[in-house]
This record gives C-alpha cells, structure tokens and sequence, in this order.
C-alpha cells in the first residue's frame, strides 16, 4: 500500500498568543466539526479533516500515467501557537478495470484514490519525492496552500507575523508491507525549502504516519528558521549590540517550540531516535540555540562593563 | 486512554453520539402547505394507498431474516415555503386520517427545522428557541458537500461553491473571454462526470439569497431530511434533532414546536439503518436532485463507521454508500398537488 | 509591506526605478520581492538581467498563477533569485547580511485581462502569503488605469489584509504632460482613489498611502550640467519653477511626493540595475542616481514619511 502526503509549515500570521477559542475559531475548517486542542507538552491544535476530489492523472518516475480518481484529505494544525501546518494526504489503491464509478463510491472511502489500471507504485513514490518544488502530484501542495492561505486570512489573526520566512514543503511517501518488521526511513533536505521523507513500515495507522511527518516538518522548519535568523544577524560583523536586535524574534517565539516527538509513540518514536543521531537535528538545533544565548550574553556583558556615561546635568 | 493508566485531555475527544437505530425509516407523507388544507377524506385515501405498500415494506424486511424487524414512520410537514394551519388543528387531523387507514403516524417532523438552527431544541424543549444560535441542519450538509470532480481535475482546482449550485458534471462553459485580445471559445456541451455514453447532467440549485437571508432549496432541505433518518448528521460530535413528545397542549405555531415529534409513544427509533420514501411520481425529479446532492455530501467517516459496526453486531447488510441506504416507491397517493409553483 | 508601483504614462521610469529601489532595499538587509504585475508587458526579467526570462516566463508566471489555477498543482508562482540567477557577475555576489532578492516574473503571452472573483481570491492569497516571507513586496503595475489596479485595489481591500501596510508609487516624468497625467491617475474620475472607494478603501487612508515620485529630474544646479551657459541654466530654473507651480496645482507638489530620481542616462539607455560597481569602479552612472534609489528605499520603509496629516 502507498500513501502519499504533502505538509506546508509556516509562522501564524499573528504577533501574539491566542486563547484556545480563537485558535478554533481560526482552524474550524468544516462546520459541525470539533477542533482538536491540547496543552500537554506543548500546546497543540488540530483540525478537522477536509476532503477534496480529484480525477487526474498518477504519473510514475518512468513517465508511465494511470487515471486516479478519488479523494485527498486535507488538515491543518497549529504548534505553541506559533507554528502553522496544513497537511494534504492520501492512499493510493490499484482498481483493476478502467471505469469510473459513480462519485459516492469514492465518497464512501474517503481519503483515497483509486488507480484504474495498473500503476507503477514504487515509480509513483519516486515521482512524488523527486518532482521539483515546482510540481506537485494531484495538486497536493495548492491544496496545502489553500488551506493554511485561508487560516492565514482568518479575521481573529492581526497579520502580524512573528517571524519572516518563507514556508516549506516537506513531501513524503510511505510504503507499507504486511511482513516488514522495522520501519526504514530516509529524509532529504534539497534547495529551495523543499523536503522529502520516504518511509518503509509494517501495517500502520495512516494518522500516525501523518503526525510524524509534520512533526519533522515543524522541527525542519524551526531549524530552518533559526539559522537564517542568525545568518541574517551576522553574528561576528555586527556589533553584538545589533545583532541582538536581529537576533530576538528567535528567542521570543521559537526557542522554545523544541520538542521533537512529543506526541508520537511506536514507529514514529524510533524514526526519530533515528534521526538525532544522523543528521544529529537536535544536535544542531542546541548548537544553534547556545549561539544566540551567547550572543545575549556578550551584549550583556559589553553593555554592563561599558564605562559609566558622564551623568548629564540637565534632563 | 487505551490501557486505563495515562493522561487525556478532554478537549480532545473525537467521540461522537449514538443514536437509537430503527431497522427501516418509512415516509408515510411529504405535505406541502396547499394539500394540508385539505379535509380529513383527502388524508384518508392518501394513507390507504400508501398503507398498501407500507405493508409490503414491512414483509420485505421480514423476508430479510428480521424476526421483529423495527419499523418507524414518519411525515414532513413543509412549513418552511408555505404556513400550514396550526399544530393544534393540523397534528390530530393527520393522526385521525392514518388510523383510519390503519397507519400510525410515528414520528411528524417540521421542514423548517432542517433550515433554521436547532441548537436550542435540545436544552429545552418546551422553549425549542431559547437555544443559543447554532448551525442549521443545512449548513452543516452544505459544509461536508464534496463535489464531483470533472476528469482532469487535480486539487489545485478551486472548489467552485459559494454559488449555490450543485452539479454531477461539467457545466458548459461561458463563451466570453476575459483577456484582452484573445480569442473567445468556442460553445461546448455539458457533460456528466460519471456518464455512460451518454450525458444524464443535473444542476441542482442549493440555495438563493433573499432580501431577508439565504433560502434553502426544497432539494437541499429533501436531502438533509435524508440524512437525518438515516442517523448519520452530528453537530460537534452530538446528535441533532432528537425527538421529543408533543406539548400536552399544542401550540398555535409550528416554530414553538421540537423539529422531531414523537407522536407514538410506543414507536421504534426515528433514526433507521434505512430509509424509504412512498410518494407520487410528481416527486421524482425533486428526489433526482436529492440523489444527486446525497452523491457528493461526505459524510463523517466515524459516524458512518460506528452505524456499520452496529449493523454487523446485528447481522444486517449495509451498503458502504450512503445514498444506497435510501429506497423510493413512486406510486399514486391520491390528487397530490405537491409544492406552491415558484 | 507590499508597496504598489503606478505610473498613468508609459516610458517614465516606473519598473527601472522599482526593480533599483527593491535591489538597495535587499543590500541594506531586508527580505524583498517584486512581482511583475505589468501584464502587457512583463519585462521586469531584462531589468534583472535574468537570461531566460527577459520577456517573461512560459509558463508560472504571475499570468497564469491568476487565471489558470487549474493547472498550478503547487499554488505557488514561479520565483526568481535575482542573486543566483542573474546573468550579471556583479548581482550574482550577495553580499553579507543582504536580504533575499526574488523576482516573480510575468507570462510571456500574458495579456490584460479582465479580473474576475477567483483571479481576485488568488491574488490575495499571493499578497498574504508573500507578506510572511518578505519585508517588502513591490508589485509593478501595468500603466493607466489598467486591470491590474483595479485588482490589487479590490484585493488590498480584502478583510484577508488588513493590518498589511499597502503604500503606493506613482510615478511620473517631470514634463508638463506628465504632471496633470499621474495627478489625473490618482484623483480623476476612474482613477485610484475613486476605484479604490469602490472597492471599499477609506479615502483618506488610502490618499495618505500614496506619493509621487518624480523621475527623470534635470536638476540645473548639478555638476553635470555645469557646462551650461548662465542663460540655459536660468531657462531651465525657470522651467522647473514652472513645472513646481504646475505639481502643486495638481496635488502632486511637494507635500505628496516622497522622492525624485534625476536624469541618468544609464537608466534611460541600459533600464537595468545600477550596481555600486557601475558608479564607484566604471564610473558610468551617477552617484546621485543611487543615492536618490536609497532615499526611496529608506523612505519607504519609515513610517513617519507616511503618516496621514
């Protein structure tokens, strides 16, 4: 079995916190629906599922194409208030025959994409994860941008983004096969704020492989986010004293969003034991954090020890 | 939590509600404001020929390997396009003419409670409007419409709602261009997604907005009425529209009234695994459209689970599609005059 | 911020001066973008000298992103990183602690259109979600009273974006024929303010959000025009205090105009950046040019140059 996901990750559009109602408000995607919060560890929102239809082509790495018809489940989530996600995911099931059926067999089976014919899964996979970020299969990353575009415009949000960046993508495909013991991962950082996660897992329930996928997407992106704070401070150049300034917007609404796997247990655990000792995230991550506190520090300091100004007479 | 010990947060439940499930739903009567004037004989004979086909209905679900198959009944009264007569008059003269004819009415259900909220029914029914303002029934099927995608559609298409037409197909497309020095298109006809050689295109009209708010289309509020007899509407995980008894003392207007009246006390659960609609053939092409809306409203993946798994525990065949669980007889019911032109 | 680039004539200067105040506003540090919004003629790729991509691109572009959503599976836009795509040596080195520089080019057939909902929807979409990622975002309009005005006016109304700082640019020559044209521009029947009304603005606000900008500007006083004879330099003083006398009458005097670039010929000839190279080692274009593109750049983004009276 294939399942393809997409997750889109951005700063909220919003310079402060929010109380819980005004998060539901903001992530309430379909009416009549709860919008799911928690507080512990971090507080953490989810939405209700949205779906979407599609009859489009499937197309393989090799160029072969099959007709997929169906339905993408779309959702969004916010993390410590801060962090904005929307998630495009389906599965991909081989349909022998090359009819449609009538549309509420695919309503029926929600979340899914029926291949007429026979499609080339494993080439399907590598389509998906190769294709550029100019490209996205079945039009999962205009429906993540829909999504998170539309929160992005919510009336209880005040546009004021905490920090500047610009969203990433984090593209993956997850093959599961009834005997495999072991879940196999690979995560591929590539150019211009696009990630690719592919997975290899024994039966699996398709929302926990989707919470471990944002989740990498959200650490990718604090990570990214981070550093580019501290590239753009120039740390070294700069007079501490303004690289500081530069420097803020990472301490007052990132630094503390770290917490990898907080909500994940099973498989998706053991992907990220995985992950921290190759590429080391958090390894960077506290490196990266260590930098700006120092930085905090010596700003500190020189401002401390900088001979006392000739106290004016007037004013 | 799964195994006893651990933490939970209540604000993150994904339960939803049960409702009590009858085997079969069948409409006994759909009234629009110009029949209701009519007198007591006009129901009468209109029950008696219905009552015919209720019986078969009844020996069909016998035949399915039911021993006491649960059967409910029910009829709508529209008092959303029209104003019947009031409660007081109208309710016992339904009652009477049915048992005439050897029916029991079960449960009466007014048309406007699938438009208006219904939020506060629940808390009090003796005051249904005290409730604070909700979503109406229609608005919570509007939001889980799914539409039919023509081929070649991926998700980057926008979803072309907010107009407040449905349709199965590909509409045909407007023949003026919008750039500057380009040519205009060509006319081209309209298709049917699911089409087999050829276009059956329906485009069903869900709502128009009025002077005074949005008006709901008797087609939308039809399929909406579908759903709620097949038990599978929830609004934030609670059920809708729970029936109540009648007042002691009826009222003189139909909105002091729950939307679900529970007439028989005595009556198997309004909601049903299926639903069965006797009407006249003038209602065809009102069910057509209701069909055609059933078809792409994706109803809530757990609610449709919990009343398949309770189906299984009962031995009952369910189909996987929600809009083949609604079965139709379209016989002759008597003079029907059916819905106000316009 | 996104900052909209007009001009009522054609040929004064708007996309040259536009794509050199965003090029000083990245090297002072600031994330920036420009979206060629220039429909007819979507050139802003020669400007950047992007090879490819001099008349816009195939496909992507911010044409197609409005009017074929059906056939962007991304729902992004084509983008451009003018620091490692341009053909120019001395624009590929970015410098350190220089902001990012993209440029979101037009279509190559693109032509103007008419906007309807869903162009209007996809617009503010683009505007809110390059509002995250950028300080700066300088949309470069077509000129007149075209389309695309009237698009971002209706999107900038849109509750989606309010709280986004929108500043406008009108720019325009400083001839007598110019003068009355950008004043007509923004307050003439059909023009800005009054379209901007329409589509839901506040008068006041919006008026307050736009100043001119005079371009090619003889300045009689300069050294390059020091070899002039007294009787040309006192006739060309006497123009300009004409043409002063002209712009106030218009309402595009002093008090609305945020800056003026004067007459370069490297930007009239070349239309391209003016590196700190082609002023400080080849010696080619003026150092008042650039100076006047950084007082533009810094004024944009200060706040107090903006504050309605």
């Amino acid at each position: 079995m294939l399942i393809l996901g997409e997750v889109l990750t951005a700063a909220l559009r919003h310079s402060g916190g929010m109380p819980r109602d005004r998060v539901e408000d903001a992530l309430g995607l379909l009416a009549g629906e709860r919008v799911r919060t928690f507080e512990r560890p971090i507080s953490y929102a989810v939405s209700p599922k949205t779906y979407t239809g599609v009859d489009c082509r499937i197309v393989a790495r090799s160029g072969a194409k099959v007709r997929g018809v169906g339905t993408l489940m779309g959702r969004a989530c916010l993390t410590g208030g801060r962090v904005l996600q929307s998630s495009a995911v389906t599965r991909i099931e081989p349909v022998a025959g090359g009819f449609r059926q009538p549309w509420s067999h695919y309503l029926a089976r929600l979340g899914m994409v029926e291949a007429l014919g026979r499609p080339d899964l494993p080439g399907t996979a590598d389509a998906h994860l190769l294709a550029d970020r100019s490209s996205s299969m079945m039009g999962m990353g205009a429906l993540c941008v829909r999504l998170l575009t539309g929160i992005q415009g919510s009336p209880v949000l005040d546009r004021k983004p905490p920090v500047r960046a610009r969203r990433t993508v984090l593209r993956w495909a997850a093959t599961i096969k009834d005997g495999a013991e072991d879940v196999k991962w690979h995560f591929a950082v590539r150019e211009d704020g696009l990630r690719t996660v592919r997975l290899e897992l024994g039966p699996a329930q398709i929302d926990d492989i989707v919470n471990l996928c944002e989740d990498l997407a959200l650490h990718d992106w604090l990570l990214t986010a981070l550093m580019s704070i501290i590239e753009q401070s120039q740390i070294g150049v700069e007079q501490p004293a303004q690289s500081v300034v530069k420097l803020r917007p990472a301490v007052d609404h990132l630094l503390h969003l770290w917490m990898p796997a907080a909500r994940l247990d099973g498989f998706a655990l053991s992907v990220w034991e995985g992950l921290e000792s190759r590429p080391g995230l958090s390894r960077q991550w506290d490196a990266s954090v260590r930098r700006v506190r120092d930085q905090m520090a010596m700003a500190a300091a020189l401002v401390n020890n900088r001979p006392p100004e000739r106290k004016q007479l007037f004013g | 939590m799964r195994d006893g010990t651990g933490f939970s947060e209540s604000t993150a439940d994904t339960r939803v509600e049960k409702t009590p499930l009858s085997h079969l739903s069948v409409e006994l009567g759909h009234f629009y404001a110009p029949d209701l004037e009519l007198d007591e004989h006009f129901f009468i004979e209109h029950f008696r020929r219905i009552g015919v086909w209720f019986a078969a209905a009844r020996s069909a679900a016998e035949n399915a390997n039911l021993r006491a198959p649960r059967i409910s009944t029910c009829v709508l009264i529209d008092d959303y396009f029209g104003l019947p007569e009031p409660p007081v008059a109208l309710i016992p003269k339904l009652v009477a003419a049915a048992r005439k004819a050897g029916l029991e009415i079960d449960y009466l259900v007014r048309e406007s409670g699938c438009a208006n909220n219904v939020a506060g029914v629940a808390r009090n029914p003796a005051e249904p409007e005290t409730g604070p303002p909700g979503l109406s029934l229609a608005e919570l099927v509007e939001a889980r419409l799914v539409e039919d995608p023509p081929p070649n559609t991926t998700a980057a298409r926008p979803p072309v709602s907010h107009t407040g037409w449905l349709c199965n197909g590909q509409r045909s497309p407007a023949t003026e261009t919008h750039e500057a020095m380009k040519r205009p298109t060509a006319w081209r006809p309209p298709a049917e997604n699911a089409a087999v050689n050829h276009s059956i295109f329906a485009d069903i009209e869900l709502w128009r907005e009025e002077a005074d708010g949005r008006l709901w289309s008797c087609a939308m509020l039809a399929a909406v009425w579908q759903l709620l007899r097949l038990g599978l509407l929830r609004d934030n995980g609670r059920s809708v529209a729970v029936p109540h008894p009648p007042p002691p003392d009826l009222p003189d207007n139909w909105s002091a009234l729950p939307m679900v009246l529970r007439i028989n006390d005595r009556a198997a659960p309004f909601n049903a695994y299926r639903a069965m609609t006797v009407c006249a053939p003038l209602f065809l092409p009102i069910e057509n459209a209701v069909r055609t809306i059933l078809q792409q409203v994706a109803v809530d993946p757990a609610v449709l689970g919990q009343v398949s798994d309770r189906a299984k525990g009962e031995g009952i065949s369910l189909p996987l599609e929600v809009v083949d669980r609604i079965e139709y007889l379209f016989v002759d019911t008597g003079p029907v005059r059916g819905a106000d032109p316009g | 911020m996104l900052v909209f680039a007009a001009s009522d004539k054609g040929g004064t200067g708007r996309s040259v001066t536009s794509c050199n105040v965003v090029y000083r506003s990245a090297l002072s540090g600031s994330d920036v973008c420009y979206l060629d919004f220039d429909f007819g003629s979507p050139t802003a790729g020669s400007i950047f000298q992007i090879n490819d991509v001099t008349r816009g691109v195939r496909r992507g572009g911010m044409h197609s992103y409005l009017l074929e959503p059906d056939i962007q599976t991304t729902g992004e836009p084509h983008r451009i990183d003018v620091w490692t795509q341009s053909s120019r040596a001395s624009l590929r080195q970015r410098p350190p602690g220089s902001g990012k520089l993209m440029l979101f080019p037009g279509d190559q057939d693109g032509g103007e259109f008419g906007p309807d909902k869903e162009a209007l929807r996809r617009c503010v979409h683009l505007l809110q979600a390059l509002d995250e990622e950028f300080d700066m975002c300088l949309i470069d309009l077509s000129a007149g009273r075209s389309y695309a005005t009237q698009l971002v006016l209706e999107a900038t109304a849109d509750p989606a974006l309010r709280g986004v700082a929108a500043r406008w640019l009108v720019f325009h020559r400083w001839t007598r024929q110019h003068i009355p044209a950008a004043a007509g521009l923004v307050y003439g029947k059909d023009g800005i303010l009054d379209v901007g009304v329409r589509a839901g603005h506040d008068k006041d606000e919006l008026q307050a959000a736009i100043k001119f900008v005079r371009t090619a500007v003889v300045d009689p006083d300069s050294i390059e025009l020091s070899g002039l004879r007294p009787a040309q330099v006192a006739w060309l003083r006497d123009c300009d205090e004409d043409l002063g006398q002209l712009a106030a009458k218009h309402q595009v005097g002093r008090r609305a105009m945020l800056g003026e670039v004067p007459l370069d010929p490297v930007l009239q000839w070349r239309e391209q950046l003016i590196s700190d190279n082609d002023v400080v080692a080849r010696d080619i274009a003026n150092n008042a040019t650039v100076d006047a593109f950084d007082d533009l750049a810094r004024k944009l983004a200060a706040d107090e140059e903006w504050a309605s009276l």
